[in-house]
């Protein structure tokens, strides 16, 4: 599966804290105790944003993973 | 598991054949080795096929694939570590060893998470330790096999690309949950704190220890999205009102104290992840399971690696055995 891009409102929803899926990879799992803190002290849309971009990126710059494909389809599955 | 433990001249021998090594053991024997594509750190605690072992005469040697595609090996300072995410391979990984308690060990451990590129590429590693009976005695060390450079305060680190096809990745093996206990947080991020807030309501956190009968033993957790973190005690200075951790703790962060472990062995085995024995190129685990869980002449599971003075997966953890696996995609 693709990793949709960041115009893909999901990734906003997820650091946002709105959604909350089961993940396996686990750079992804630290990086989002991160950004879900930063969102948190600062809400702020330019936050936000900055947030949602260095998750899309961290997925983007794995595509080939087993656990982050399985945790795409977890994701996006649903949409296609 | 392709580690295991070597004497120094089966070490030499696997460095003139050019192998590319991952190293631990007593200084001792780590400056007796040649220059080569290696890099080094020192601990005299390993886990070995045959069980925990401590020793200051032989070198666990992790020798990497011969599918690899290449290697970079760097020394980073504390001012030039924070480069080490976008100095990795695009497809690869990098492993990092930095001295403990040094001033680049400190600063990795607050500061990584704000790195450019933070855990864009697989970061795995550990922090290098010395005998106990030579606590404050002499210093942990790492080496770079490339300059035969010694360092007490840096980070050796060896970026490996691999071939299309391939990919790696990191994981963690945490025995540890959090407790349906108190909610603590940090007004401030670092490795000591006094006043905490124990479910909102600000306390003294030596005081609270010691009012609570907390096992010390036992590390504090956070939920990183459903990784568990550990950040475990260094000492609690009743005197000064003040407790010492072996990483930092985060402000914001909600921690809470681990639920017990009834046998170490036995969980860890329950939790290792099956099909994964060929598949994993390097692993470490903590000294302070190690002691706590009295791993001495006990196997874990054929994990084998260097006991270590915290473990790298991406950031600085505490307590936790760390792994890395090659994927073969088209198997």
């Amino acid at each position: 599966m693709d990793v949709p891009p960041i115009s893909n409102p999901v990734w906003h929803n997820i650091v946002a804290g709105k959604v909350k899926y089961q993940l396996d990879f686990l750079a992804a799992k630290i990086l989002l105790g991160r950004l879900l803190l930063r969102v948190r002290s600062d809400p702020s849309p330019g936050m936000l944003e900055k947030c949602a971009h260095d998750l899309q990126n961290l997925f983007a710059q794995n595509p080939d993973l087993p656990c982050v494909q399985r945790d795409l389809e977890r994701i996006f599955g649903g949409e296609r | 598991m392709s580690g295991c433990m070597n004497t120094v001249s089966q070490v030499k021998e696997k460095i003139a054949q050019g192998k590319k090594l991952l190293l631990a053991g007593d200084e001792r024997v780590l400056e007796q080795l040649p220059p080569g594509d290696w890099i080094g750190g020192t601990i005299p605690y390993f886990m070995t096929e045959q069980g925990g072992m401590a020793t200051k005469d032989q070198v666990y040697v992790t020798e990497l694939p011969g599918t690899i595609s290449d290697i970079a090996i760097k020394v980073y300072d504390e001012s030039t570590l924070p480069h080490v995410y976008t100095d990795a391979a695009k497809n690869g990984f990098s492993i990092i060893i930095i001295p403990a308690m040094c001033t680049t060990h400190l600063s990795f451990a607050l500061n990584a998470p704000n790195y450019k590129d933070f855990a864009i590429h697989p970061l795995i590693g550990w922090i290098s330790g010395v005998h106990l009976d030579d606590l404050g005695k002499i210093k942990p060390k790492v080496f770079s096999g490339l300059t035969n450079t010694v360092l007490e305060d840096g980070a050796v680190v060896m970026h490996v690309t691999l071939p299309p096809g391939r990919v790696a990745d990191v994981g963690i093996l945490n025995i540890f949950e959090q407790s349906a206990g108190d909610t603590i947080t940090f007004p401030q991020d670092g490795f000591s704190a006094r006043e905490v807030y124990i479910n909102g309501v600000k306390t003294n956190f030596a005081e609270y220890i010691s009012a609570q009968h907390l096992d010390t033993r036992l590390p504090l957790v956070a939920d990183y999205y459903g990784a568990m973190v550990n950040v475990s005690f260094q000492s609690v200075d009743a005197a000064n009102r003040q407790v010492h951790f072996y990483a930092p703790v985060f402000a914001g962060l909600r921690y809470k104290h681990a639920k017990p472990i009834e046998n170490y062995v036995r969980q860890f085995t329950s939790q290792m992840p099956t099909k994964l024995g060929k598949q994993i190129v390097f692993s470490c685990n903590c000294i302070l399971n190690y002691l706590y869980s009295e791993l001495e002449g006990k196997q874990t599971g054929g994990i084998t690696g260097p006991i270590t003075f915290g473990e790298v997966a991406y950031q600085l953890l505490n307590q936790t055995m760390v792994y890395l696996t090659i994927i073969d995609l088209a198997a």
